[in-house]
């Protein structure tokens, strides 16, 4: 296996700090909100020009 | 929610590299605390978490705001040490897989291809930790061990995969 293909090694782990991971966690919880909200209305607008529900999966 | 993890799980998975997938990205910001005291006990065990680029083109895909995207891409690096490179013997791999899995691969997802793709490179070194149980067959991977999200009215399973 070449070098560039090793998995890297790591000695020192960096320490997840609880109260910056929760901050952040509930910033990225809300932007998941706000697109979800998009995409149930992209998905109803879909509904509506294709009532059949046939789909390609594309 | 409470993560419950079988006995031998922190020794089973010691001292490996932890291949993260986004369920388990998705889950951990539902579950900060949770999976912040996880991530960090695995870490304690000598463990290397990482993930692939196309794992955080999926998590931060329709993004609306260059503010929430750098959020997003700062959840992600605050948990894992590092990228993996997808080389070009990965999507070797996952030709490979294509021919494994036939049809059950047409709802699998690019990003499924190519995180199985690295399974098969890094083999025993690697553990991947993914909640999308039915995208990794046992037929073609192992399930070396598994925890579970208690919840209240419902337990999920997030299964650790190796080729």
């Amino acid at each position: 296996m070449k070098i560039k293909d090793r998995l890297p090694i790591v000695s020192r782990k960096k320490k997840i700090d609880l109260k910056k991971f929760e901050a952040l966690a509930k910033r990225v919880k809300k932007s998941f909100e706000e697109e979800n909200k998009y995409r149930e209305e992209k998905i109803s607008r879909n509904e509506n020009n294709n009532p059949t529900g046939f789909s390609f999966g594309y | 929610m409470k993560i419950i993890t079988p006995q031998d799980f922190h020794s089973a998975t010691s001292g490996k590299h932890i291949l993260l997938d986004t369920s388990i990205f998705i889950d951990a910001f539902l579950h900060p605390s949770e999976f912040a005291e996880f991530f960090n006990k695995l870490k304690d065990r000598n463990c290397t978490l990482v993930t692939i680029k196309p794992v955080l083109i999926e998590f931060v895909k329709g993004t609306t705001t260059d503010k929430k995207l750098d959020e997003k891409k700062s959840f992600v690096e605050s948990i894992i040490e590092s990228y993996l490179p997808v080389t070009d013997d990965i999507f070797d791999n996952s030709l490979d897989l294509i021919e494994q899995y036939r049809i059950e691969g047409k709802d699998l997802s690019l990003t499924d291809f190519i995180l199985g793709g690295v399974v098969l490179k890094y083999k025993r070194s690697i553990y991947l930790l993914t909640k999308d149980i039915s995208d990794f067959p046992t037929n073609i991977f192992t399930m070396l061990t598994y925890f579970n999200l208690f919840h209240r009215k419902a337990i999920q399973n997030i299964g650790v995969y190796s080729a």
